[in-house]
Order: structure tokens, then C-alpha cells, then sequence
């Protein structure tokens, strides 16, 4: 032990200090940078030196300089993250998606069923008018419309969501890659478990990559002894050490909708998630927007079937001459419930009116639909042969499967009433409606030329308004395909389901974000930097400093002495 | 949005700031949300802000959007109905005007120029009637019934006024369940369509394969749900309910029988009939599901019947426009012979209706001289056996029809044979067996009613006119109707309320109508003469009826019969209520029969009215005279109005014809004054007071629909006002669920602003605060 040893001792006791001033600097210097986490120098007593029976300390050593993390924080941080990218995704959707069908407003689409069921409460006012009959006509069209719309807008959003999901794919493997390399990096740094520092400024970008990561999709993170983490989506890996997995985004198809998939390259398998925006980008589209949009289709499809039966049973003010079938079968032998038409006919009967418009008389042929599932049953050709054989109609089939009707005389005209089976809508026959599902619903074209042709009565061509009695009333009428429940009540349980479903969705991301949020606050209470305690930690070790160098000082006075013995 | 918690364990300057950030956002968050519910007055921005409320508000918001409609439709139909009253006050004004002037050209003081002004006034009236029952408003003619388009009356060359529009209503909603009449068609107010020739004949189609199920039990239909049959030890359950003829039903049932079993079902003209097989069992037809079905179809049998059939009741169905004339009015025996196999039953039927082919016993009969297709069958008429003899084997179902039909048309058998449904797979491809000797394959029965004369046709008498309708090849009842409406005669036709027989209405106004026969019995069979045996004396002559002289002189006598070998009768008609009394009273008075051919009294072969066939053969003329004393004769039309005696053309002829004195009429405002007019010109005292209480009737009809009218008026003003209250109540409650409060919101607004400022300040002071100041 000797004086230089002491001054060796001040000295190294002021470059920790110096080291500390430098984190410390590093620390204010990074107060406000995102994602930084605070770093501690490791100051532990140098080793001891033997003297005699004395054990001298050799006074302060630096052990490391180390990031304030809680790692266990962090995987629960990176879990809430990925959740929460998941239930904002969704509720994104739920909000859009509420905004589009605009209900509460005036222009939503219970206004336009009200307002089309109104105008042929009108025709039953003013029965006489063609105008009335066009206005209903016109109300169904803007109707029929405003469905399409709004089937076309949310599969807007479902392709947005697909063009999203491929955008998420790439980033995706961006962040593989970052990851990948940054592993390597901080393992060559760190030089594995051989230095106690952490590579401090690779790692928090990691993190920070990590947690981009994770907030696509979600993964499980396990931190390796070379330093270097392996990361999991569900049970694939798609990082180990300096080796990641690819994922590509390819496109599929599931009843009618495309969808975007990613896949693992290298398996060929989806990627297994179940949080994270990606996550919620599925949910959103699969879930929320394709379960919205069989809703409108199926509310789409009753509406015309429905109304249809009814309509068809009806008779307009003047009789058809030439009709043609608006959907066609695949094969002309099979039995009409089975032929490929997009509604399906029941058993039962309906019956066809011919009427000479210069004497006014009628001629009625019952026309029966055997479809009992015994034998006999009737298909297009069987149909066609029944209409041809009643006197003044030609009925005939085109080669794709459409039935042509015609009269034989322009003296006559034709209608068809009291239909028990639905034929007549299934077929497309004297219908109003067009099309089989919210993308194609439109109006006949038939009675959008000629609204005159409405059917409003069920006594005879142009003899009362009964059929309309039954037509505006539809939105509160019993529907057998809906087990009894009205199209009205249809409607709001699409509405309100999605409703629910919206309210539901916020709800748990405004969880999700208070989770998150309190996650990060305890990150930021361990990892953020303090203004306050640094200046605290910059006095203490000033002082220090200050305290050693003044020891130098005096260890000099004292060589000094020594000297000039 | 919330604030998160402060941990516990140590405040860093980024969380400091962080959560002051939150805080602001929070803040600035919550007043945008208070602006916007400001500016647009709305609680809710999404559904999903309050999804009960939203839903609610939906339903609400539609409420109203279809009471909007229904205060247009009450204010639409209100002017239809102010209009209709008005033209009614006018109607009412103009009949009684016209009272009085036929009160007054009635006495016996007046004269001649007086009655031709008082009949120019009535024709007048007719004129400003027509007016007021063409009235368009807002382009429906008010008074056509539901075929508002069409101009309702229409005054005939022949003078007679016709009505072209319906009984029909029309219909608008009074609220979003409740209809209510919105007009009042002419026929009920003018009385412009006459009562129906209602005949008193059930027409009584019969059931076949094709029959809806929709059309049995007099209309009512069947509910159709699901039965339970059951062979004693197995149940078979049958769902109905796809069912749309008998013919369906028949055959799901023969379909599904209990299992291990089989059933046949046959259906006979009036109802079902099932068999279990020869087996063993105790065949019950219960209700599987509580409901009615198998009651309504009339085979429930709980209890069992053994082995015997189920024998179904009558289903009654009712008549529609397509049922065939032949189904009507009786029905043809018939048997289903049912053979072992498939695709080998058929059913034999006679070609004529009635009971006489029943109980035909059916037998098949190995015959080793026959070959397939050479089958030979032989018809014993007295003992009423009907043998088909068929090869040993190979004869199918197929080849026995074909012998059949052969055999009908050779007018050997007066029976047809065609395939049972229930059993045609391939048209009868399946053979036929021979009966076991000592059985019968099938017995017919079903026959009933007789053969109708249908081919005759009918004439109808309206207008002046006379159209003989032809029916000969008329196939449905509707060609019938069509063949009775396309006359051009003013009447309309049309199957009556309760499907059973046809109605015949006239709807020309002033003019006599009737429907007679053309040479047959057709109009009598379908119930539609109007001048039949049954029609009592009193109704003649518009229920003048016929005087019957009592007492005096000649003892009663009303009117005496010469026949052209000079025997004559006198007849009193003492006793007698209806024509076919004065028919009988003639064809077994005892001068009558007593020597020579007697003369036979009828009802005319064509048209209407009491014919008189006299066949002695003498070398007179057959003459009816009257009395002196009575007016009978020519009440009955067999002597002209204004003569003696009436009689035959000539040595040679033998029928007297007598006038159709029972002719029908349109009870109405217009026949009322129409006949006023003639009556008028022609001073005929008794046809003026009559067309005076016709008249009466009318006003007294007129002023019901116009009471009526006006209780359906108020009825739209109640509807209206109380339209309008529930409007304000649902709004209030709209209004309470989705409107901001906009006090409550500007003070929030005014709270969440002050915490936003202490939250600013509090952020800059802790943000100043630093230990390095101290430095």
C-alpha cells in the first residue's frame, strides 16, 4: 500500500464517477426519446488487497452499465399491446361500419323500406293513378339501391381490409428481418453472458421492434442466453438466433368473399394468431364486415322472395302479353325444387288468368306444382307443357333455361293469382324484386317500363286493391321462411345485433387501451428517465468527485511533505 | 376514455408527461363529444353510444315514419269521402224533388199535358243522376267500386241504364294495422245490381285427385298438420302440411304406412278411404301434433276399426272456376281395383252419373285363350258383373285398360278404365293377377244424382232482349260464367259466397230480367229459371200476385179451358200457392181426364211461363178464357193484359204459351224511376205506386249508406285526432331519448372546460418544477 496506490485508487474512483456523469448525460439526453430506456451503472467495491493481517479496499470499480428493465413487464406489456391492436382494429370496423349504415339519420335504410312500403299505401289511395303506381316503383328502385350500396361499401371496406392485410404481411416480415439482424448484432456486441453490459442502444431498438411486432401479431418472446431472443406466433417459430421465417400473403376465397391469408413460407401453414392487428384486420373482415353483409343478404333475399310470393299472386292494372323468366334452371328434367333456381318452390298451386281485353272475359287454368317428394314432380319442361296447353298462352324454353311466355292474340292478356308454392317468385315470373341477394337486388324490369303492371289487385286485372292491402303492410306480416318473424323485425335484428356487437367491441378496446395504458405507465415508472433523480444521482456523485479529487489533493500535500524531507 | 393509476413505485418525467397528455386528450375528447351532441342537438352520435336507447330510437323513428303516411292517407280518403257525401246530399235532393212530382201527377183530376211534364221531370232526374254517379274526383270516378277507372253508368240505347262498375271496396290503412273502407261502390247506393237468381240447387262437385285441399269442408279448408296411423303395434307419424290437393294427401299417406305394413288410399267422389292390408291389425287414424287434421279430413278414428276401411267423411269441396261442368250435379260409380304390386291399379268408371251402376262386382279371370294385349272383357247388365278375362300371365295393368276403353267403345261396357295415381309409375307396366275364386276384385259405388241436360243451354230475357246462351261445349264453370257474362245481356255471373252453386245478377236498371230454358231442363238443373214450379203465386207480377176470384155466381171461377175437342173445364184457383199447384190443378182436373187426351199444362221448354199441350185433337182451337169476375188468367200470363180469352194460332196448333209473368228486376234508383216514367206515360196507377215504393225503399237504403258514410267520416276524424296526439307522445318520447338536454350538456361543457384549464395549469407548474434549478 502505498500513496500512489491511493492516488491509483482516487483516480479510478473518478473515472466511475466520470462514467456516471457520462450515463447520466445519456440518460438526460434521452429523457424524451420514445422507447429509451434509463441506464444504471453497476459501481460495486473494487477487490480487496492483502496487506499483513489488513484486507484494504482498493476503493470503487464499475461493474456494468445496465438498462432498468422488468422483462416480465415487458412480455405482459407486449401481450396487452397485441390485444389491443386486435379490439381497436375491430371496433375501427364497428365504427365505419355503424357510419355507413348511418341509422338515426334520415337517409338510412330503414327510411327507404318506410318510404317504399308508404308509396303503395298510396296506390291504395289513389288506385286509378299510374303516377302512384310509378312513384312505389321508383321508392322500390331507390330502395333496392340504397341495399346495393351499401352491400358495395362494406365489401369496399372488406378489400380495403384484404389490401391492409397484405400491407401488414410485408411489414411483417420487415420486422423479422430487423429483428433477425439485431439479434446477431447485440449478440456479437455483448459477446454473449462474457460482459455483464447490455448493448444498450441495440437492444431498446429490439424492443421497440418487438413491440411493432407484436402489435401486428402475437408472439411470445424468449430471450436466449447469446443474448438473442426467439420469437413465437402461437406455436410456429418465426425467429430463432440469427434465423427468421418468412410470411407471404396469398389470396383465397370463402363463400363468394376473397380473402387475404398470410402464411408461413416455409410451412405453408396460416399463421397461427390470435391478437394483434392482424388478428383484428381478420376478425374485422370475416366477423364484422362478411357477418353484416350475409345479415343484408339475407334481409335482401326475404325482402324479394317474400314480397314476391305475395306480389306475384297479383295482378296489375293491365295483364302481361310476353313474359320471360328472370332466373333460369340448370337442367329442364329435374324437379323445380332441385333445378338450381336461387329460390326454392314449395309444394302447391297457382293458377294463370287469360283475359280477352275486347270482351273482358277470363279463363282460368289451375296450374299444380307437385313437388310432394313423391313422384311426379314437376319440372320446367313439365311447367311449360301445363302453361302451353292453356288456350291463348305459349310457353316455351330457351336453350339456357329460361321460360318465355306469350299470348297468342293481342287481344289477349295474362296474370297469375293465388300462388301457394312460390314458383312464380322462384322463377322470376311477374315478380317485382329482380336479383337473389343484396349485391343484385333491383326491380323487375317489367314493371320498371310498364308500372301500370303493378300488382295491386287480387280479383282480376285492374279489379280491386287487395294484393296492395297486403303489399304495405309486408314490413309487419308473418314470414314462414323467417320461422314467423317480420321483415321489420329482421331488419333490427340486423341493426341492433350489430349494434350490440359495436357497443361490445368498444368497450373492450377501451379496455384493452387502459390496460395497455397502465402497463406502460409501470414501464415508464421503472424504465423513464427522472430529471430529478438524475440531477440528485449528478450532485451525489459531483460531490464525489469533487471529494476524490480534493483526496488527490491531499494525497499530493502529503507526497509533497515527503519529498522535501 | 379513463386515466391510468399512478404506480406505486417511482414517477419518472415521461410518465409525468404522459399522463398529463392523456389527461388533456381525455379532456379535449369529452368537450368535442359535448360540441358535437350541441350542434346537433343529438344525444347519440353512433348506435353503439347507447345501444338501447339506439334501438328504441329506431323503432320510434320508423313509428312515426309510417304515421306519416297514414295522416296522408286519412287526409286523401277524408276528400274521397267529403266528396262522396256531397254527391250523396245531391242524389238525396233530386229523389226528392222527383217524389213530389209523381205525388202530384197521381190523382185522378190530372191530365194528360201534367203527366208528360211530370215524366219529362223524371226523365230529367235519371239525367242529373247519371251526372252525380259518373262524378270524377281527383280522377276516380267515386261510384264505380273498386274499378275506379272505369265510368260506372252508362245509359243504354234501349233507355235502360247499366252499371260497368264493381261491388268491390277499395281499402287504405287508418292506422299501421287498421283498414277502413274509402269508398261506397254504386251498386249500393243506387242500387244498381239486382238480387241473384240464387238458386236453391247445390251443384255439389265432386272430389277428385286434383281437388285443393284449400277448397274442402265448404271452403273452409283443411289445417293441415300431422296424423298418427297406427296398425295396433306401429306408428307411423305423417306430416301433412306440404299438402296442396287430396291427391297429396292420399299419397303421402299411402307412402308412409306403420311399418312393416301397407296401406291403400283411395279417393272416392266425397272423401278418403283407407285400408290396412290383410293382416292382422287394428287400423287407427289418430291427431299427432293437437291439432285438427285428421278431423277436418273426416278420418279420425281413434279407437280403431280393425281391419275394416277408414271410410272418410263428406269433404264438400266447394265450386271454382276451373272444376269441370262434368263434376257437377251427381257423380259416376266407380271402383279402384287394387292388385297385388305395383304399377297395376286402376280404376273403372261408369260413363254416366247415378246410382245405377253401383254395386258392379269386378272380377279378373284367367282365361288360357287370351294373350297380352288381346284381353276380353264382358259386362252382365242384369247381374251386374263386369268379368275381364287376362292371360295366364303376362296381362299388365296397361293392356286391361286399353280393353276397357276398347269395350266402351264398342258400347259393350258402359264403364271407362284409367290408372290409379296413387299407384301410376310407369302407366301401368305392373300385371294383374287373377281374383281368388269365390272374390271380387273390386264393387263400384260413388254413383249418384242423374245425367244433367247441360247441352240445352239457356235463354236469358234482359234489356227487352232475349239470349239463348249455348253450353253444349262449355268444359269448366267458368266457360259457363263466361258463356252467361259474354252475352251482352247485362248480367254478371259469378259463383256464389258460398261455392256451392251460381249466382246470376243483373246490372241494368229499369228493365224486366229473367232466365228461361232453351229447349231442356239446363237452367232448372243449375238452379238458375226464375219462373220455376216452386215460385209462389204471390211473387208473380212483382208481388202483385194473382187474384183469386172468391164467391159469386160462378162459384169461384177464375178462368176456363177449352180444349180443340171442345171439353172445357173451369178452374178456381182456390188452394193453390204456387205455380206448380195451378199446373197440377189443371193436369188432374177431373173434366180434364175424364174422356179424350187430356191436356197437359207445363212449364215452358223455352223461356218462361205456363205452357198449355193439347192433344186431343179435335177439330176446335184450345182457348183459355177468363171470368168475368177475375183477372186471374191474365195474372198468370196465359191471357193477354186487356183481352178475354186467349187462343192458339190456329186449328192445327196445339201449344198456348202463355206470357213469363214472374220477371225479375234491379230493385233500384234508377229502375224506380225509369219505371215511373213509363208509368207515367202509359197513367198506369198501380206500376206508379209501386215505382213510388220502390223509390221509398231506395231513399230509405240511400240514407243508411249516407248515415253510414258520415259514422265512417267521424270515424277518420277520431282516427285523426288521435293520430295526431300519439304523434306528440311519440315524439316527446323520441325527443326524451335522443335529444341532447342541452342545459345539462352546456354544463358539462362549462365543468369539463374548467378542468381542462387546472389540468393545463397544474401540467406547467409541475412541468417547472425541477431540481436542476438548484443546481
Amino acid at each position: 500500500m502505498s500513496l500512489y496506490g491511493s492516488i491509483r485508487m482516487a483516480s479510478n474512483t473518478l473515472r466511475a464517477d466520470q462514467i456516471v456523469m457520462q450515463v447520466i448525460g445519456q440518460n438526460l439526453a434521452n429523457a424524451n426519446t420514445p422507447g429509451y430506456i434509463r441506464e444504471e451503472v453497476v459501481l460495486a467495491p473494487a477487490p480487496i488487497q492483502r496487506m499483513g493481517r489488513l484486507t484494504l479496499g482498493l476503493g470503487v470499480q464499475v461493474d456494468a452499465v445496465v438498462q432498468k428493465l422488468d422483462k416480465f413487464l415487458e412480455e405482459r406489456l407486449r401481450t396487452a399491446v397485441s390485444d389491443r391492436a386486435s379490439a381497436e382494429r375491430q371496433e375501427e370496423a364497428y365504427i365505419e361500419l355503424e357510419r355507413l349504415i348511418g341509422e338515426l339519420s334520415e337517409t338510412d335504410l330503414s327510411t327507404s323500406l318506410n318510404s317504399f312500403f308508404s308509396r303503395i299505401a298510396d296506390v291504395l289511395n289513389q288506385p286509378e293513378s299510374v303516377t302512384a303506381r310509378n312513384l312505389a316503383v321508383l321508392h322500390g328502385q331507390a330502395l333496392t339501391d340504397d341495399i346495393r350500396r351499401l352491400a358495395a361499401r362494406v365489401n369496399q371496406l372488406r378489400t380495403n381490409l384484404n389490401e391492409q392485410i397484405e400491407d401488414a404481411g410485408e411489414r411483417i416480415n420487415r420486422l423479422i428481418e430487423e429483428i433477425r439482424q439485431l439479434n446477431v448484432r447485440i449478440a456479437e456486441t455483448e459477446g454473449g453472458d462474457v460482459s455483464g453490459s447490455d448493448a444498450v442502444g441495440l437492444r431498446d431498438q429490439r424492443l421497440q421492434a418487438l413491440e411493432q411486432l407484436a402489435e401486428l401479431v402475437d408472439i411470445r418472446v424468449e430471450e436466449q442466453l447469446s443474448g438473442g431472443v426467439a420469437v413465437y406466433a402461437g406455436s410456429d417459430f418465426l425467429i430463432i438466433e440469427g434465423m427468421g421465417r418468412e410470411v407471404e400473403v396469398v389470396m383465397a376465397s370463402e363463400g363468394g368473399y376473397p380473402r387475404a391469408e398470410v402464411r408461413i413460407v416455409a410451412t405453408d401453414s396460416p399463421l397461427d394468431i390470435s391478437a394483434g392487428q392482424l388478428h383484428g384486420m381478420i376478425e374485422a373482415r370475416d366477423e364484422v364486415l362478411t357477418g353484416f353483409l350475409e345479415g343484408l343478404d339475407d334481409l335482401a333475399r326475404t325482402l324479394a322472395f317474400e314480397f314476391n310470393k305475395l306480389y306475384s299472386s297479383g295482378q296489375g292494372l293491365v295483364g302481361h302479353t310476353e313474359l320471360t323468366s328472370a332466373f333460369a334452371v340448370d337442367d329442364l328434367t329435374l324437379p323445380l325444387d332441385a333445378a338450381g333456381l336461387p329460390f326454392t318452390p314449395t309444394n302447391g298451386s297457382f293458377q294463370l288468368l287469360v283475359r280477352n281485353t275486347k270482351t273482358g272475359l277470363v279463363q282460368t287454368t289451375d296450374i299444380l306444382v307437385d313437388l310432394n317428394g313423391l313422384n311426379d314432380e314437376l319440372t320446367l319442361q313439365g311447367l311449360a307443357d301445363a302453361l302451353d296447353a292453356a288456350d291463348g298462352l305459349s310457353a316455351a324454353i330457351s336453350s339456357d333455361g329460361y321460360l318465355t311466355l306469350q299470348t297468342d292474340s293481342p287481344d289477349l292478356e295474362f296474370a297469375f293469382a293465388d300462388d301457394t308454392s312460390g314458383l312464380l317468385a322462384a322463377l322470376g315470373l311477374s315478380v317485382f324484386f329482380s336479383g337473389s341477394s343484396a349485391s343484385d337486388l333491383g326491380i323487375d324490369a317489367v314493371v320498371r317500363d310498364d308500372p301500370a303492371r303493378f300488382a295491386a289487385s287480387r280479383g282480376g286485372i285492374g279489379a280491386d286493391t287487395s294484393n296492395a292491402v297486403l303489399l304495405a303492410n309486408f314490413l309487419d306480416r308473418p314470414l314462414d321462411s323467417q320461422d314467423g318473424a317480420t321483415l321489420a323485425e329482421l331488419y333490427d335484428r340486423l341493426i341492433g345485433g350489430h349494434v350490440q356487437a359495436s357497443t361490445i367491441a368498444r368497450s373492450v378496446a377501451e379496455g384493452t387501451r387502459v390496460f395497455e395504458q397502465t402497463l406502460r405507465g409501470q414501464k415508464l415508472s421503472t424504465s423513464g428517465v427522472s430529471l430529478d433523480e438524475e440531477a440528485l444521482k449528478l450532485i451525489a456523485h459531483q460531490r464525489s468527485y469533487q471529494a476524490s479529487a480534493r483526496y488527490i489533493q491531499v494525497l499530493q500535500g502529503l507526497i509533497d511533505v515527503l519529498l522535501n524531507l | 376514455m379513463t386515466i391510468v393509476g399512478i404506480p406505486t413505485t417511482r414517477v419518472s418525467d415521461s410518465f409525468a408527461l404522459q399522463r398529463l397528455l392523456n389527461q388533456v386528450q381525455l379532456d379535449q375528447d369529452a368537450l368535442l363529444r359535448l360540441e358535437t351532441q350541441l350542434s346537433t342537438g343529438h344525444r347519440l352520435e353512433l348506435p353503439s353510444d347507447d345501444p338501447t336507447s339506439a334501438l328504441e330510437i329506431i323503432g320510434l323513428q320508423r313509428l312515426l315514419e309510417r304515421k306519416e303516411q297514414v295522416k296522408t292517407n286519412l287526409t286523401t280518403n277524408q276528400s274521397y269521402l267529403t266528396a262522396s257525401d256531397t254527391a250523396i246530399s245531391q242524389i238525396s235532393s233530386i229523389l226528392a224533388e222527383v217524389r213530389s212530382v209523381a205525388m202530384g201527377a197521381m190523382g185522378t183530376v190530372v191530365t194528360d199535358q201534367q203527366r208528360a211534364a211530370a215524366a219529362q221531370q223524371v226523365a230529367h232526374a235519371v239525367e242529373q243522376l247519371l251526372d252525380v254517379g259518373n262524378q270524377k274526383f281527383r280522377g276516380r270516378y267515386l261510384f264505380a267500386g273498386s274499378t275506379t277507372g272505369q265510368r260506372p253508368f252508362e245509359i243504354e240505347p234501349s233507355g235502360f241504364v247499366r252499371y260497368a262498375g264493381n261491388e268491390g271496396y277499395l281499402y287504405s290503412y287508418g292506422d299501421v294495422d287498421v283498414l277502413f273502407e274509402t269508398n261506397v261502390p254504386g251498386s249500393e247506393l243506387f242500387g244498381a245490381v239486382s238480387d241473384p237468381v240464387r238458386g236453391s240447387v247445390d251443384l255439389d262437385p265432386v272430389l277428385t285427385f286434383d281437388t285443393r285441399v284449400a277448397d274442402l269442408r265448404g271452403g273452409q279448408g283443411v289445417s293441415l298438420g300431422s296424423i298418427a296411423i297406427s296398425d295396433g303395434s306401429q306408428t307411423s307419424v305423417i306430416d301433412l302440411s306440404g299438402a296442396e290437393t287430396i291427391g297429396d294427401v292420399a299419397a303421402l299417406i299411402q307412402a308412409n304406412p306403420p311399418e312393416g305394413r301397407s296401406l291403400t288410399v283411395e279417393v272416392t267422389t266425397t272423401g278418403l278411404v283407407i285400408q290396412l292390408d290383410a293382416a292382422p291389425g287394428n287400423l287407427s287414424i289418430r291427431e299427432a301434433d293437437g291439432g285438427t287434421t285428421a278431423a277436418e279430413l273426416g278420418i279420425l278414428a281413434p279407437t280403431g276399426v280393425g281391419n275394416d276401411p277408414v271410410v272418410g267423411s263428406d269433404l264438400d269441396p266447394i265450386l271454382r272456376p276451373t272444376t269441370p261442368l262434368a263434376d257437377l250435379l251427381g257423380a259416376r260409380a266407380r271402383a279402384v281395383v287394387h292388385v297385388p304390386g305395383v304399377d297395376n291399379d286402376f280404376i273403372l268408371e261408369a260413363d254416366t252419373r247415378g246410382p245405377q251402376y253401383n254395386d258392379v262386382t269386378v272380377t279378373l279371370v284367367d282365361d288360357p285363350a287370351v294373350g297380352p294385349g288381346n284381353e276380353v272383357v264382358l259386362y252382365d247388365a242384369v247381374a251386374k258383373t263386369i268379368e275381364i278375362r287376362i292371360a295366364p300371365d303376362g296381362t299388365r295393368a296397361r293392356h286391361v285398360i286399353d280393353a276397357v276403353n276398347a269395350a266402351y267403345q264398342l258400347g259393350t261396357l258402359p264403364f271407362t278404365a284409367r290408372m290409379d295415381p296413387l299407384d301410376d309409375d310407369r302407366g301401368g307396366l305392373g300385371f294383374v293377377t287373377p281374383t281368388p275364386p269365390g272374390e271380387t276384385a273390386a264393387v263400384t259405388a260413388g254413383g249418384r244424382g242423374s245425367e244433367p241436360d247441360l247441352a240445352s243451354g239457356l235463354q236469358i230475357t234482359n234489356g227487352g232482349q232475349t239470349y239463348v246462351v249455348e253450353l253444349a261445349d262449355a268444359e269448366t264453370v267458368e266457360d259457363l260464367l263466361n258463356r252467361i257474362n259474354g252475352t251482352g245481356a247485362g248480367v254478371s255471373a259469378a259463383i256464389n259466397q258460398t261455392g256451392t252453386g251460381i249466382d246470376v245478377r243483373s246490372r241494368l236498371s229499369g228493365s224486366d230480367f229473367a232466365i228461361g230454358e232453351n229447349g231442356g231442363t239446363t237452367a232448372t238443373e243449375l238452379g238458375l229459371r226464375t219462373f220455376t214450379s216452386e215460385t209462389p203465386l204471390a211473387d208473380l207480377n212483382f208481388g202483385r200476385g194473382v187474384e183469386d176470384y172468391q164467391g159469386g155466381d160462378s162459384g169461384g171461377i177464375d178462368f176456363t179451358i177449352t180444349r180443340s175437342d171442345g171439353v172445357s173445364f173451369d178452374i178456381d184457383l182456390d188452394g193453390t200457392e204456387t205455380i206448380g199447384d195451378v199446373l197440377e190443378l189443371i193436369n188432374t182436373h177431373p173434366d180434364n181426364l175424364a174422356g179424350g187426351t187430356p191436356l197437359v199444362a207445363r212449364l215452358a221448354t223455352y223461356g218462361n211461363g205456363i205452357e198449355l199441350v193439347d192433344d186431343s185433337g179435335g177439330p176446335g182451337q184450345l182457348v183459355v178464357t177468363r171470368a168475368p169476375t177475375s183477372s186471374a188468367a191474365v195474372h198468370l200470363g196465359l191471357v193477354p193484359e186487356g183481352e178475354d180469352s186467349a187462343q192458339v194460332a190456329g186449328p192445327g196448333t196445339k201449344i198456348l204459351t202463355g206470357r213469363d209473368v214472374h220477371p225479375l228486376e234491379t230493385e233500384g234508383v234508377f229502375t224506380a224511376l225509369l219505371r215511373l216514367q213509363s208509368a207515367l206515360a202509359n197513367n198506369d196507377l198501380d206500376e206508379m205506386e209501386r215505382a213510388i215504393q220502390m223509390l221509398d225503399e231506395r231513399v230509405a237504403q240511400l240514407n243508411l249508406a249516407w248515415a253510414e258514410l258520415g259514422v265512417r267520416q267521424q270515424g277518420l276524424d277520431a282516427l285523426q285526432t288521435r293520430l295526431d296526439n300519439e304523434e306528440v307522445e311519440l315524439q316527446s318520447v323520441l325527443s326524451l331519448e335522443y335529444d341532447a338536454d342541452i342545459v345539462q350538456v352546456v354544463s358539462e361543457l362549462s365543468a369539463r372546460q374548467l378542468a381542462l384549464q387546472a389540468g393545463l395549469q397544474a401540467t406547467a407548474r409541475i412541468l417547472n418544477l425541477t431540481l436542476l434549478d438548484y443546481l
